[in-house]
Parts: C-alpha cells; sequence; structure tokens
C-alpha cells in the first residue's frame, strides 16, 4: 500500500460555499484506491451563536413571519458543518460522497466502489480530490484527508 | 392513446444521503403504486450502476437523474448519464449548466425552490440568477410528504403561476425528495406523467417519461388522477395537458376534466364528500363547480378564452383531516 497523498487544513466561516481541490500525481496505474477523509467539528454548541446565524437565515429567506413563536429558531439547531468529497480521475469524475459524516472511508476498486464512486480502472496521472465546503458554522474546522494505492495482490 | 403513469420524480439512496439501496427504494415504489421513478441523488449517480438490473427485476422504468446539489439552489436533471460539473457553476452561471443538460437531451428542474436555504438546509432555497426562465423546464411546486399544506409549497406554486401569468410555459411536479421509507409515512403527492403509449410497451418509458414533463404533460395529486382535455366547440379535436390551442376566433372552448379515484385507489383515502372544482387562468377562477368525490367527467364552458393564455383545473376538498388542494393539472396553452 502506498501513500498518495496527506494534508490537513483549517477553514473558518469565511470559506463556507468554496471548493478546496487538491490535485496529485499517481505514477502508475492502481488497483485500489482508499480514501479517509475526516473533519472535526460537527456541531456549533455555542446557542448564542447558533441562534444568531439561525434568526439571520430564517430573515433572509422569509421564514420569519410576524406572529411566531420567538423559539422557532430552536426547530433548526444544531447548526450542522457539512463538507462534501468528490473524486476525478484524469480522465472522468469519478464520483462524490454528498453525506453528513464526519468521518468517512471511501474506495474505488476495478470492478466495484464505495456508495456514491464508480467503479473502473485507475489510470495514472494527475487525480483531483475536491473537498466542497457547504457549511461551515463554527468558528474554525480541521479536515484531513488521506489517500491510499493498493495494488493488485498478485503484483 | 395517453396512459397516465404515477411517477416519484426526487428521490436518494444511500449513494448520497439516503437510507435505502436502489432495491430497497424501487420495492418501496412499487409497494406504492408507482410505476416510474427518477433516480436523483445528490451530486452522484453512482447508484444507476446496475440500473438495467434493478429495472428488470422489478418491471419498474427508471430515470437517470441527479440533483445538482449546490451552494446556490438544487437543481434536478433528469434524462442525463454524463457527469456535467457542477462545481465550476457560480450564482451567475446555472443557464451555462441548463446548456450542458439540454445538450446532453435531459431537461432541468428546480427542486424545492423555497425550501429554508444555508447554513440549515446548504443551497436548498433557489438564488441562481435566472436570465431567461424559458429554458428552465420544470419546477419542484410541491415537496416533501404532504406537499400541499406546507407554506414552501404554497410559495413555489405562486411563483409558478405568477410564471404562467408572464407567459412562460414552465412544467410543475411534486418530489417527494424520498430519503427513507418509514410505516408512519404521512401522504407522499404523486406526478402523474401522460406518456403516449400505443405499443403498450415499457421499453424507452424513461424517455417518454422526460419528453412528457419537457411539454408539461403531468398532472400533479395527493390520491385521485385528476386530467383534462380542451375542444373548440364545434369541433373534434381535443388539445390536451401541456398542449397550446391555437385561437384564431372568439370561439368558446369547452373542457371536460376527468377525476379517477380508481387509480391507486389502494394507497390514499378521499372520504364521500363535495369537492370544489375549478379551471383557473391568469385571470382568476373560470369556471367552478361542486363535484362528488368520486370518478366523473364534467364538461366546463370558457366563454371568452382569448388572452387568457393558460388554464388549469384544481381540485379542492378535505384528505387525511386538512382542507387542501388534493390536485391540479398542468395547463393547456391558448396563443
Amino acid at each position: 500500500m502506498s501513500r498518495l497523498l496527506y494534508v490537513e487544513g483549517t477553514v473558518d466561516r469565511t470559506c463556507t460555499q468554496s471548493h478546496i481541490t487538491y490535485s496529485f500525481h499517481i505514477p502508475q496505474p492502481t488497483e485500489t484506491i482508499r480514501i479517509h477523509f475526516s473533519y472535526t467539528p460537527k456541531l456549533l454548541e455555542d446557542q448564542e451563536q447558533a441562534r444568531g446565524i439561525i434568526e439571520e437565515s430564517m430573515c433572509k429567506y422569509g421564514y420569519d413571519e410576524p406572529g411566531h413563536s420567538s423559539d422557532l429558531w430552536k426547530k433548526y439547531i444544531p447548526l450542522q458543518n457539512l463538507l462534501t468529497l468528490s473524486v476525478d480521475d484524469p480522465v472522468r469524475h469519478r464520483g462524490n460522497a454528498h453525506r453528513p459524516e464526519m468521518q468517512q472511508e471511501h474506495w474505488l476498486g476495478s470492478s466495484a466502489a464505495s456508495p456514491g464512486f464508480l467503479a473502473g480502472d485507475h489510470p495514472a496521472g494527475m487525480w483531483r480530490i475536491t473537498v466542497s465546503l457547504h457549511a461551515v458554522v463554527t468558528e474554525t474546522l480541521a479536515y484531513q484527508i488521506h489517500v491510499l494505492g493498493e495494488e493488485a495482490a498478485y503484483a | 392513446m395517453l396512459k397516465w403513469i404515477p411517477a416519484e420524480l426526487h428521490t436518494h439512496t444511500l449513494h448520497s444521503d439516503g437510507k435505502h439501496t436502489l432495491e430497497e427504494l424501487v420495492q418501496s415504489a412499487v409497494d406504492l403504486g408507482l410505476e416510474c421513478i427518477a433516480m436523483t441523488d445528490h451530486n452522484t449517480q453512482s447508484a444507476l450502476a446496475d440500473q438495467e438490473g434493478v429495472q428488470r427485476q422489478f418491471g419498474l422504468p427508471i430515470i437517470s437523474g441527479m440533483e445538482w446539489t449546490t451552494f446556490y439552489g438544487h437543481m434536478l436533471t433528469l434524462g442525463v448519464d454524463r457527469f456535467i460539473d457542477w462545481r465550476v457553476l457560480g450564482p451567475d452561471d446555472i443557464h451555462e449548466g441548463i446548456r450542458q443538460v439540454h445538450e446532453q437531451g435531459g431537461i432541468a428542474g428546480i427542486a424545492h425552490p423555497f425550501r429554508i436555504g444555508s447554513p440549515i438546509c446548504t443551497g436548498c432555497f433557489w438564488e441562481y440568477t435566472i436570465q431567461d426562465w424559458h429554458e428552465v423546464d420544470y419546477i419542484e411546486v410541491w415537496s416533501t410528504l404532504m406537499p400541499s399544506i406546507k407554506r414552501d409549497s404554497q410559495r413555489a406554486f405562486a411563483m409558478w403561476t405568477d410564471l404562467l401569468n408572464q407567459g412562460y410555459r414552465i412544467t410543475a411536479v411534486s418530489g417527494r425528495d424520498w430519503h427513507v421509507s418509514k410505516p408512519d409515512d404521512s401522504l407522499p403527492a404523486v406526478t402523474y406523467l401522460g406518456v403516449h403509449d400505443e405499443a403498450e410497451e415499457r421499453e424507452g418509458l424513461e424517455g417518454r417519461a422526460v419528453e412528457a414533463i419537457r411539454h408539461g404533460s403531468v398532472s400533479v395529486t395527493m390520491g385521485p388522477l385528476l386530467t383534462m382535455w380542451a375542444q373548440i366547440k364545434g369541433r373534434e379535436h381535443r388539445y390536451h395537458i401541456g398542449e397550446c390551442i391555437e385561437l384564431t376566433v372568439e370561439d368558446p372552448l369547452s373542457v371536460t376534466v376527468q377525476l379517477n379515484v380508481e387509480a391507486r385507489a389502494a394507497h390514499y383515502n378521499l372520504k364521500p364528500q363535495n369537492l370544489r372544482l375549478l379551471l383557473t387562468s391568469s385571470q382568476g377562477i373560470c369556471s367552478e363547480i361542486q363535484i362528488p368525490a368520486q370518478t366523473g367527467e364534467y364538461t366546463l364552458s370558457l366563454q371568452d378564452p382569448l388572452g387568457k393564455g393558460w388554464i388549469r383545473a384544481e381540485l379542492y376538498g378535505c384528505m387525511e383531516d386538512c382542507v387542501m388542494m388534493i390536485a391540479f393539472t398542468n395547463p393547456i396553452y391558448m396563443a
């Protein structure tokens, strides 16, 4: 098993609605690509901050009709960070894991792949992993991506 | 021969954040009496790897689709099986995305345009700039379970009506946004697709279903099937939902509305009652009658139809202990 990419990063709320893409080289065709992806924290625990963000959102999207109870914001707690991960090989898009979990394991094999991804050949060349930051609600957020390549057992 | 196919157009599997496998989702659809679904996972189509096998196993056509789950809106694409990169498009670039969907032979629809947006439901509220509504193929005007009583849906329905009044011909559909199935789920809506079915074949139904949405041959309901056709008085030709009547003289139109409470009758409960059946247009209500909650056919006259632009049927009554809009058709247009 070979380590193809390891990155750690920290973002803050200004990174909401942005993408971070890592381009990296895979020197030879690989049987299986394994990706460990994690980020923390998941939830915004500070209730006053959550209330401010939720009330702003309710106002922006027309959800703060007069007469609503002042506790309506609680319907939307807890606010969550949401990062998703997508993969492009040198030739084609290989899929996206649009899921809420803060720890995710993905793999791409030649005849099967974990949910969200397409099985197939793993050509040598420049690959891309993109983290889409749909929501960063906490003041800071730390993430890690670890990509491993695995040759066929008989190789 | 026009055949009405009950469909669900907005679904998810565990390939994104749904709880079903594709097989489990399709089994649930069959259990609900549906005859077609669109597979619209968030930003992936990997659930469709065995699309043909699952279609064969269950005898249920699956439309290839995806929900573009972006930062500025959720857009449903149907009839597309090649990845189109949503990640490179900014809030003013959606027409480039729609162009690529059309180039692939697919259609593009706005999902739940008024659901609360980020960061509560990320990208759920539609914030892309639309420069030309002619390019939008459809709008999901009813969303989630029991949609017709939801405020988000009522806002979307009002937006659709406003766009019709401005002269745009956009199809309205329902979408459950189906992530999970539970025994105590409240009532979902159903989108009936009017497809031409000369050969009575299931083969190729996905393509015809997409065409039906593109052309507005669609009726949406909480239960019973509501359809209509129009005729210029004294002539034989019938104009169906989604079609356009070229009016050259001020002949009155007769509109025949059919209520069918037998299709999928096991999957909803419509108690005996008087229902309100309306024909509406940009001028408001054109015709209103009370009808019983049973299968029947009703002919309504529309005097002086010129300039009305569109007409649709709407049905109101009580279901699940709520007084609500029970069903509506897409328009027949008049030019």
